[in-house]
Order: structure tokens, then sequence, then C-alpha cells
């Protein structure tokens, strides 16, 4: 214990002052009512700690996806602070932090290709992707489809991941490409967990990450029922990694479900009830989050000298990221406030 | 002997030229470029090279090409370059090597990637043979049942952990084979009538199947036989390949090395660009060269009218500061390791190689002065230097030397003081001579550091430090005056008795030290305006540490002494043990094991503390670490 104190003082004053310049609730209060945009960005800019980044931004004149922008890059600015004050095997773990928004880059990209539109580097940043191991951005771009695009990562892990893809015209679908990236990165979670993390660091990253997968499987079976209408094998090939706090039959059982309305059913008698307890299902994403928020609140309270308080902390600036963009997304969409405030992870 | 005088040098000619001056005078040259952009920044008609390195990429690529060649790049002669800047079309030339050389590794690699493939297909469907090698039934038929269907092949353990999940409500036997880092060998009987199912299933976990009844005919045992011979035969195939391969590897090596030499060079030429400025037509660089190189420059450039090259003293040069690079003799060089592992010294101060060179070995050899040791370690020394071919083997020689004179005249000889007469005294014998010796030797490196120090300050002309400091002139008298005053009472056994004298000596010094920072002010031009205010205090305690500095650094060189005695006393106890051992075989024992041990630890400790006396006693009252390391652009191998 002693040690660890040692090892994460530092870090760990850093985090908790930046912890402590998160949005508070009276914050997301006032910025619900506001009225635009730009009164989005003018409170951040005046009353909060994204006013470094928005001084050099004229706000009466921001754009929603230039707002967007600002907040990513505060992000960047909060990891790389935080990755400066880290030494050691932990590190290589707080790296794969960048490794999952390359991964969501790699994803819009497909997304472009299959649509049927071509890549404009120019309107459509990529903030995260960069010239690196095997990664070239300007071959990447030339892809005209996602089977290309297979190609051209070659030389990359996530060619590797994809390969199977590549000719095979009955499965290279946009929803199994994304899905092989969502697997193979919580694979690559659990992998390196446990080669770099010890003692406490492994039992709370582990517990958070088998949380997060089990309510993600739960959320696709959910889904599966509801709107594909698929066979059990298909479920269950599109799972996450399988490292569950649920047993076996129980998963079995959900999978098994004739329909939604059975699976809620039994999904309320497991320990994620909490997300499932209304019936209407655009609740259940928020839920999830509102789960997560608080179980990173949780981590940052009990375990402030491990990497559990980093990684919560990440997890708590992610959430606030997304509410603000929910937020400006509600008022730019003329949507209740009422409404917006479902949407808000706090 | 000195840090070494640089010049300035400054190269314009028209930029068509920049590659011939990078490649003839600067790489492989002695050059320490300056980032012209910084120090002529106020020009606003020279410009910073922009355009991206065209070379890098192909150096990464031929770079990966060389983990099959193995080569180095290679130091081009004079000749060389003149060749290479004669070559029109250079790029195109090295593009399309590299294009033709990737084409022909990548064939090799498909080559015996195919073979590996399909000779662990074949291992595959041998062992999948092995528990049905005695039945005397067709294969042909065994594989087209009517009711029940098989499948053997493989799949991803990705994809196998996947299947896993719910393999037990198929209707399936499984049947795994083997588990490889990668891949899953498996094969699978389904009834016919639901195979379809079955196989789409399987399909969509990218299950490959390899298809066993295509081109097999015969028994178990007979196709068994045949996959032996063809996986024999790929075998060979492979082997061939392989042999042919390092063939070409061989016979291209010197062409590859070539290029890969060429192409370090451009790039390196290219990389330059970013400290060289061009106007529209003029390209701009400069560096920091020894004097003697400035004239060689000068030589060969003077012919060329297109150029112009201008150079100038180290002193005449603003915004830049001279790196410092150490000139010595071969035989006091390997010290130089001993001044690094402190710092680099400033431009222009006196490079202290030399006098650690002396003080270092000497007090080395009084405080390990023996014989028989110090020959071991002349013999190490001689094994580094001759056999291992490194320098620092040199200062075993030395050190090894100086410790058998301080031995003959100890008359110690493995730690023994019975076989020779000491030329002198054996420390045991006379232990307040050997310390006061110390401390004398002490004042006088003391002294001489501070005449170091003084020298320093002069040619740095930090004037402050140098008439005020405490190891300026200040300290300097007041360290003198300390030492007579001691001498005097210790032949006299009176004080001296003098108002005028103590006033000298000790009230100017030490007033002069108090007030350094006032002084330093008023009667030198400050050279920084917000300067803090001094504090009495500060200065006080400054003040005290000083005189104490002065005090235990010299009382500090009774170590000196103090080790030699070290070294007595244990070899004395080394041979008390020997006296006191019955057996023969017990006496030489303790000898060798007595003396590894003295060599190995006090060897040790030894050297640590003649290090430690340099660097706290001695350069911290003259040493300023802020050299810049002189850095030249170097490539390749000597031939």
């Amino acid at each position: 214990m002693l040690i660890d104190i040692i090892k994460y003082s530092s870090i760990s004053t850093k985090i908790k002052g930046m912890f402590s310049k998160l949005l508070t609730e009276e914050d997301y209060k006032n910025l619900i009512e506001k009225k635009s945009v730009n009164e989005v960005a003018e409170y951040l800019k005046n009353r909060t700690s994204y006013s470094d980044l928005l001084s050099k931004v004229n706000v009466s004149m921001i754009h929603r996806g230039q707002l967007e922008k600002v907040l990513i890059n505060q992000m960047i600015n909060d990891y790389q602070k935080i990755f400066h004050h880290i030494r050691g095997k932990v590190k290589g773990f707080i790296k794969l932090i960048y490794d999952k928004y390359e991964i969501e880059n790699l994803k819009v990209i497909f997304r472009i290709l299959e649509s049927g539109e071509s890549i404009n580097l120019k309107e459509d940043s990529f903030t995260f992707l960069k010239d690196n191991e095997g990664i070239r951005i300007s071959k990447l771009m030339e892809s005209k489809n996602s089977k290309q695009l297979i190609t051209n990562l070659k030389g990359t892990v996530y060619y590797d991941v994809l390969k199977d893809y590549e000719n095979s015209t009955t499965f290279l679908n946009l929803f199994n490409i994304e899905t092989t990236l969502d697997q193979y990165y919580f694979f690559l979670l659990l992998k390196k967990e446990k080669k770099l993390l010890k003692a406490e660091d492994e039992i709370v990253v582990h517990e958070t990450l088998t949380k997060q997968i089990d309510i993600m499987n739960l959320l696709w079976i959910y889904r599966s029922k509801k709107y594909f209408n698929m066979n059990r094998e298909e479920i269950f090939n599109n799972m996450l990694q399988n490292k569950s706090k649920l047993p076996k039959e129980v998963i079995r059982n959900l999978v098994d479900c004739k329909d939604d309305k059975q699976f809620l059913v039994l999904a309320k008698k497991t320990r994620y009830s909490d997300i499932f307890l209304e019936n209407n299902q655009d609740s259940f994403e928020e839920n999830y989050n509102h789960y997560m928020y608080k179980l990173n609140i949780k981590y940052m309270r009990n375990h402030s000298y491990s990497i559990g308080a980093i990684i919560s902390f990440i997890h708590l600036k992610e959430l606030e990221i997304g509410n603000i963009i929910s937020i400006t997304e509600g008022i730019r969409y003329n949507i209740e406030k009422e409404d917006i405030k479902q949407f808000i992870a706090i | 002997m000195s840090v070494l005088k640089m010049k300035l040098v400054n190269i314009a000619g028209p930029i068509k030229k920049f590659d011939e001056i990078v490649l003839k005078h600067i790489i492989n040259n002695d050059v320490h470029l300056e980032n012209t952009n910084l120090v002529l920044d106020s020009i606003d008609e020279l410009i910073p090279f922009m355009d991206e390195n065209i070379y890098d990429s192909k150096l990464f690529t031929i770079e990966d090409l060389n983990k099959y060649f193995n080569a180095n790049v290679k130091k081009l002669s004079k000749k060389r370059i003149v060749e290479l800047l004669e070559q029109t079309n250079r790029v195109h030339t090295i593009d399309k090597y590299i294009e033709k050389t990737k084409e022909r590794i990548q064939e090799h690699n498909r080559a015996i990637n195919s073979y590996h493939n399909s000779k662990n297909e074949k291992i595959q469907i041998r062992n999948q043979m092995m528990p049905i090698i005695d039945l005397d039934v067709d294969i042909d038929y065994l594989f087209n049942l009517e009711f029940i269907k098989f499948r053997f092949g493989k799949l991803s353990v990705e994809n196998y952990r996947k299947l896993k999940r719910y393999l037990g409500d198929l209707n399936v036997v499984l049947i795994t084979n083997q588990i490889e880092e990668e891949t899953v060998w498996i094969s699978y009987f389904m009834p016919a009538g639901i195979a379809h199912k079955i196989d789409g299933i399987f399909e969509s976990l990218f299950f490959e199947r390899i298809k066993l009844a295509g081109g097999i005919k015969g028994t178990p045992k007979q196709v068994q036989e045949m996959l032996v011979k063809e996986i024999d035969e790929l075998n060979t195939k492979i082997e061939k390949e392989n042999s042919a391969f390092s063939k070409y590897i061989e016979s291209e090596r010197v062409s590859f090395q070539k290029i890969y030499t060429e192409l370090s060079y451009l790039q390196r030429v290219d990389e330059i660009k970013v400290y060289a400025a061009h106007t529209l037509e003029s390209f701009y660089i400069m560096g920091w060269v020894s004097e003697q190189k400035a004239l060689e420059i000068k030589k060969t450039l003077s012919s060329d009218l297109e150029m112009m090259f201008v150079e100038e003293d180290a002193s005449d040069v603003q915004g830049a500061k001279p790196p410092t690079k150490l000139k010595n003799k071969k035989f006091i060089a390997p010290y130089e390791i001993l001044i690094h592992l402190y710092g680099l010294p400033e431009y222009n101060t006196i490079d202290p190689t030399s006098f650690v060179a002396i003080t270092y070995t000497l007090m080395f050899g009084i405080m390990f002065g023996d014989v028989g040791q110090g020959f071991i370690f002349l013999l190490a020394g001689l094994f580094f230097k001759f056999i291992k071919k490194q320098p620092i083997g040199l200062i075993g020689i030395n050190i090894g030397i100086v410790s058998m004179i301080f031995g003959g005249l100890y008359g110690s000889i493995f730690g023994n003081e019975d076989i020779i007469k000491p030329l002198w005294t054996s420390p045991l014998h006379s232990i307040n001579t050997i310390l006061i010796l110390s401390v004398g030797m002490g004042v006088f490196l003391i002294i001489t550091a501070l005449i170091i120090n003084i020298i320093n300050k002069i040619r740095t002309k930090d004037y402050g430090e140098l008439f005020f400091n405490k190891n300026g002139l200040a300290g300097f008298v007041l360290y003198i005056g300390a030492i007579i005053f001691v001498v005097y009472f210790i032949i006299t056994g009176k004080p001296i008795d003098s108002i005028l004298l103590m006033v000298l000596f000790f009230g100017i010094p030490i007033v002069v030290m108090f007030f350094e920072k006032q002084l330093t002010q008023k009667l030198i031009k400050a050279k920084k305006k917000h300067e803090e205010k001094p504090s009495f205090v500060e200065a006080f305690f400054e003040l005290f540490e000083a005189l104490l500095g002065f005090l235990s650094n010299t009382i500090s060189f009774v170590r000196v002494g103090a080790f030699a005695l070290n070294h007595a006393g244990l070899s004395l106890a080394v041979w008390s043990l020997y006296n006191m051992s019955s057996s023969a075989g017990g006496k030489i024992l303790v000898v060798v094991l007595g003396n590894i041990l003295i060599i190995g630890l006090e060897g040790l400790i030894v050297g640590i503390q003649s290090l430690r006396l340099q660097y706290y006693e001695m350069f911290s009252r003259f040493f300023r670490t802020n050299g810049r390391k002189f850095v030249s652009q170097n490539i390749g191998k000597n031939n």
C-alpha cells in the first residue's frame, strides 16, 4: 500500500486536481438553459476548465463541429499531462486508450466508405490516426471501399484482425467489421491488463472491464432480439470476450429468450438490473453511462492511489465530453430541456 | 592538451552546389553545425529549407531490406564522393534498385510461405490419418458416407474460442487436432441432413476447409506414404529456394552496400538542410571547426569563385557559444572519461584532463602502494589496452606502475612487508608523517585548483568572480595567508603577531567575499539588470560555508594517507592469518584469497576515493560544466 502511495503520489495529486475541475451538476443545469451553441461555448470559456483552449477561439462565431474539436483537444491535453506523470509498465496500459481512439477513427473511415462516400481528410478530422507502426494515412485515404481499406492496412495489427474479411463477400459488412474491431480491443485490454498490471491495479481494472463487457453484451443481446432477429450462433459470435461476472447458464438463457420482452424479464434478475429497470429502451444506453459514471466515481474515491483512479478519471472525462456534445446537439435540434437532461450521465 | 580553439566558418554559394559542399566538406569532416536560421534570424532574405526529406522513406525501406543483407554503411572516399556527385539521375537509380531488390525478396518470401503452408497442411492431414492408419478401407469411401458428413480444416484461435461458447448446443462432434499460436486445426462430424446449416455456422467463423477426398486415393496407409513423400519433396523445395536466395544475397551484397551507403549520405545531406538557410539563388551554412580545419576548407574553397567563405573567431561571434572539443595526447586521452563523468568544461577554459591524469594516478598509487598488486593492475591494463583494444586500459597501466613505485617506497609486495626493504618507509611505522604529507599534498592541490580557476576567470572575463569570489583572488589570498600562519606557528611555536598581515590576509579577503555581490554590481558592469537584491543573511552563511570549505577540503586529503594505512593494515591482517594457518595449502589459500579481496575491495574503494577527491575538493573550485558537446556529422565505418 505504502509503495502504491509513493508510486502514484504525483499522478494522484494531478488527477485529483483535474477531477475537481470536471463540470458539476450546477454547470450542467446552467448549460442546458443555454439557447445556442455559442452561449454554451461562452459559458465553457468563462466558467470552466476549458477556458485555456477556448481563449484562442472566437466563441461568438463557433460552430458545433469546432467546439467538439476543442473539447477533444482538451481531452488529449489531459492525457498528455497524465502520461507525463506515469512510469513503468502501467504506462503501457494507459497507452491502450490511444488505441481505442485509433480504432474509433478507423471505424469512421469504414462507415464513410460503406455509405459510398469518399474520405475527405480536411473535413473529417482523424485526430488519433497517426503515421505509426505501419499505418500510412495517405495510403488509407486512397481506399475506395472497405475491401481496399483492409488491404491498405497491411502491416498493421488491424490487418491481422480483419484479414478474414478481405476476400469474403458474404461477411464483409460494416456491422461485422465494427464488431470484430471491438472484440479485438477488449481482447487487447484483457490481455494487457493481465500482463502489465499487478495487485490492486489489476483488481480495479478487471472489475471495471468485466462489468463494462457484461453490460455491453447484455445491450447487444437485447438489440439483437428486438431489431435483428438473429440466430443464437450469430448472437454468440458477435458478443465481446466472455470474461463475465454472470454465470454461463444465465447468458445462455438470455440468448435463448424468444423475444425482447422475455429478455427484459430475465435481465432484471441479474446484477445489472439497474440498467433495465424502465421499459423504455432509449434509456438503456443512458442508464449504462450513468452506471459507469457512478462506478468510476466510486473507484476514484476508494482507490485513489492506483491505476484505477487514472482509468476512472479518463472515463469520466469521456463521459463529460459526451454530455457536452449531447447538450449542444439537443440545443441545435431544439429538444426539450427535460429530454436533454435524460441524455446526460451524472 | 587543451580545449580546442574553434572558428566559426560561414559558407555561402549557389544552391545547386549545396550537395557538393556538404558531401565534401561537412560530412565526416569534424564540423559542428550551427543552425543558421537561429543565429542569423534578423536577416529577412534568408529563409530555411522547408522541403520534406525525400530520402527518409527510402532509407527506411532500405534499412528494412538490410535485415536480409546485414550490410554496413561505409565511409566514402573522396573519389567515390565525386562519382556520386556526377551521377545525374541518382534518385532514379536508387529507386529502381530498391524496387528490384524488394521484388526479389518478396518473391522469395511468397515462395517460402506457400511451401510452408502446403507442408503444414499435409502434416495436419497425416496426423489426421494416424488413428485410422490400420483400416483397410478406401479413404474416398470413408469420407463420402451417406448419413454422416465430415470436415477437416483450420480456423483462428479467436473464432475457435467463440465456437466454444455454443458448441454444446450444436449437433456436431468436434475433434480438436492441434492448437497452434494463431490457428486451430479441427475436424467435425455432423448428420448429413443439417450439414448445410452447420457448415454455414462454421463458415461464418471463417473455417478454412481442406478437402481430403479430392486428390487422395487408396487406404490410409497408402495415403500416409504418399503424404510423407510429398512432404519430403516440399522440404527439398524449401531448401533449394533458401540456398538460391542466400546465393542471391551473396552476389548482391556489394551493390546493395553501395546503394545503402550512397542513400545514407544523400539522406544526411538533406537532413543537414535543417541547419542551412537560403535566398533565391544561394545557400548559407555555418559551423564550428578547429583552426586547422578552417585553413583546409579555406584553401580548397578559395579556388572556387562561386563560393564565399568567411571565418570568425569565437570571441567575435554573437548569439552562439562555441562547442567544447577536448584534444589530448594519446597518453592521457583515456582520462577524458573521468572528465565527461563530471561534465564538459566551458569553451575557453583550461582542459583539466592532464591535471587529472597526474593527480588521479598519483593519489591512487599513494593509497594503493604495493609492488605485487600494482603489477596485477599493470597486467590488467595491458590486457585491456592491447588485447581488448580499449584505451581505458592505459589508466590501468599507469596506476599499476605508480602503485608499484610506491610499493617499492613502502617496501610492500602482495601486502608482505618483510620480503623487500622499504626505500623510504612503511606507512604503519610512520603514521604521522604519512598523514601530514597527505594534507600537505592537499594544500598544494587546492592552491593549484585556485590558480586554474583564476586563469579560467581571466579567460572568460568574469572579473567579479575573479576578484571577489571564494575561489577567486580573495579566496586565494585568504587560503595562502592561513597556510603561512599555520606553518609559521608549527615551526616557531608562536603565532605571527602582526596586525598588518592579519588585515591583509584575513580582514580584506573576508570583507570582500562578504560583499561579493555588491562589489560586483558596483565596480564591474552588472551583466544582468534584474539581479536579485543580495541578502546579508545569505552572504553571511555563504562566507561561513566558504571558510569551513577551505578547512574541510584540506583535511579531506587526510584520507589519502588514511587509505595508505588502511591498505597496509588490511595486508597485515592477511599475513597474520597466514602465520596462524598451519598447513601449506591453507597458507597459500589465505594469501591468494586475501590478495584478491584487497585488490577487489580496496582497489575499488581507492579508485572511487581518488575520483571523489578530484570532483569535490578540486573540480568544484574551477570547473564549470556548461560546455556544449562538439557533435560532428559522421556516417559509416572506416573501410
